[in-house]
């Protein structure tokens, strides 16, 4: 793994004088060299897309229709189904309006109780507005979704899509999204799912899934910020409208109306945030070429060496002791997690502290405003620095608990 | 282990903070931070014009209980007004020592911050809170 390791400039970094010990890949990913020179590249030598006949227009619109295509491939999808966002929150945000413009009043939106903020709000705000509600999923003891609850959800025979994370950013579980989009066909319903966490962890396939929406952003996948992917099967997103108008989406405009591009085009007004996409396509790239039977090989490592070291500190209790990605939320006894995630910083390792954007998850497994630590990481971290972790908490505990 | 969880703050995020349920007190107020979960109940006693007793009960990390508790010593048995100046003081200081200036006497304690700023809003949500709460209750007089 070294050889990764050392292409990835943010991983050289100290922090606090200490070598960075980097688990906190859940939040936003660092960046290989290859993904930053093509991000910078397409920066240097930009010229906008779609609009030019000059040389630098039509190579950018090139660059951009190339990534296009690696982009839809990395998750088994046609070009043709994509759309270019800034990142899954606006693909959320598209797919919840398109489905809220056409609720009524009594429909249901189920939503799995393991969703981000990011999940919950637009469709809140969809339900509220449409007088629709929002039922929340529940999940059985090892974090994953219910789907007996599910079921009987829809049996109601008001279901109008179903929301759920693949994996949890929170407990690491990878949702049986299959045995959901099973018991959702049954039932005439879409499911929608946020790819988010998945994506840099394990291979996607949009059809074997069987899901009806997938989103994901780019800055997860060792890619730049600000682009992110929502692929929609053909057949719905044929019904649906943008949320923004401007250039580059319309085949024609009058002083009094304008025509708009077929889809999916007509979903990306104004221009392109075409570096980041570049960067996107070289990172799905990059993947590719380390291999996903490597990244899960590694990943299987660490997260077994983890847990079992975590499972040894009595203080710590491990939110979900059987994650499907390197990814850990923890409590300790008696110490808050931003006293540990400002102590672990000073000995250089970064990780998360607080709810991860997922309150209502933690108000259930935990109470009102509880929080705890996330350790995640990727293929690219190193049983050494787990050892540096476990060391660090070690010492945390010990002087922290005499208080 | 580092000088932001000194003897001192740590000494301080273990005060007494239990209230006496037969305490009475003219005022209280709750101030949260849903973010990190830090949750401050204060009470307060006035009698007159003067804060006579002066008590929280604080659930988060340890900035925040030690903030809370240091904070309790500062203002009890002070008139409201000049309480209310003194918290505002106290964040003007934390303002300037977090700029990299030196702290003054009255908020060295918590000059270390200087390590970690994010955890700023841990040390002021007490502050503000009672800063509130002493407001309102100014009001009312």
């Amino acid at each position: 793994m070294d050889n990764h390791r050392q292409q990835i400039p943010g991983l050289q970094q100290q922090i606090q004088g200490k070598p960075l010990v980097y688990f906190d890949w859940a939040a936003t990913s660092q960046m290989p060299q290859v993904v930053l020179d093509a991000t910078l590249k397409a920066m240097t030598y930009r010229g906008n897309v779609g609009r030019g006949v000059h040389s630098i227009s039509t190579n950018s619109t090139a660059q951009l229709e190339r990534s296009r295509e690696k982009i839809a491939s990395f998750i088994g999808a046609k070009t043709s189904d994509i759309i270019l966002t800034t990142g899954t929150t606006e693909g959320l945000n598209l797919v919840a309006s398109n489905v809220g413009s056409c609720l009524q009043k009594d429909d249901v939106v189920v939503l799995s109780l393991l969703e981000h903020h990011a999940n919950w709000l637009p469709w809140q705000k969809v339900t509220q507005d449409s007088g629709a509600r929002l039922e929340t999923l529940s999940l059985d003891q090892h974090g994953r979704v219910d789907l007996q609850a599910l079921e009987r959800l829809l049996q109601q025979n008001s279901v109008a899509v179903v929301v759920c994370s693949l994996v949890s950013n929170v407990l690491g579980t990878r949702q049986p999204m299959e045995a959901i989009v099973a018991l959702a066909k049954k039932y005439r319903v879409r499911v929608v799912v946020d790819a988010a966490q998945t994506v840099a962890h394990l291979p996607i396939d949009v059809h074997r899934l069987g899901v009806d929406a997938l989103v994901f952003g780019g800055h997860k996948l060792f890619a730049p910020n600000g682009v992110g992917v929502l692929w929609v099967t053909p057949d719905w997103m044929v019904d649906w409208q943008p949320r923004l108008l401007g250039g580059g989406i319309v085949e024609e405009v009058s002083t009094s109306r304008h025509r708009l591009q077929p889809h999916p085009r007509r979903f990306e007004a104004g221009t392109l945030n075409v570096p980041s996409v570049v960067g996107l396509a070289r990172a799905c790239q990059w993947i590719e070429d380390i291999g996903w039977e490597v990244i899960q090989q590694q990943e299987r490592r660490l997260s077994s060496y983890l847990s079992t070291r975590l499972a040894s500190l009595s203080q710590v209790n491990l939110l979900c002791a059987q994650p499907d990605i390197p990814l850990f939320s923890i409590v300790v006894d008696g110490l808050h997690p931003h006293d540990i995630g400002t102590l672990l910083d000073l000995e250089g390792i970064v990780v998360r502290t607080g709810h991860h954007c997922a309150q209502p998850l933690h108000s259930s497994l935990l109470g009102e405003y509880e929080v705890s630590t996330r350790l995640s990481l990727s293929f690219l971290n190193t049983i050494d620095e787990c050892d540096v972790f476990i060391a660090a908490i070690g010492r945390i505990i010990d002087i922290l608990g005499e208080w | 282990m580092v000088t932001l969880y000194s003897a001192e703050i740590l000494r301080w995020s273990k005060s007494p903070q239990a209230v006496d349920e037969s305490m009475e007190y003219t005022g209280q107020i709750r101030v949260s931070n849903p973010i990190c979960g830090d949750r401050i109940d204060w009470y307060v006693l006035v009698e007159g014009q003067q804060i006579d007793q002066l008590v929280h009960q604080t659930k988060g990390c340890i900035l925040c209980k030690a903030s809370a508790s240091w904070l309790s010593a500062q203002i009890v048995q002070q008139p409201i007004a000049s309480s209310q100046e003194v918290i505002q003081q106290f964040q003007s200081e934390l303002e300037s020592v977090l700029c990299g200036e030196t702290a003054s006497s009255a908020v060295r304690i918590f000059e270390p911050l200087q390590q970690a700023p994010a955890r700023k809003e841990c040390v002021v949500l007490p502050w503000r809170g009672l800063e509130q709460l002493l407001g309102s209750l100014r009001s009312n007089y």
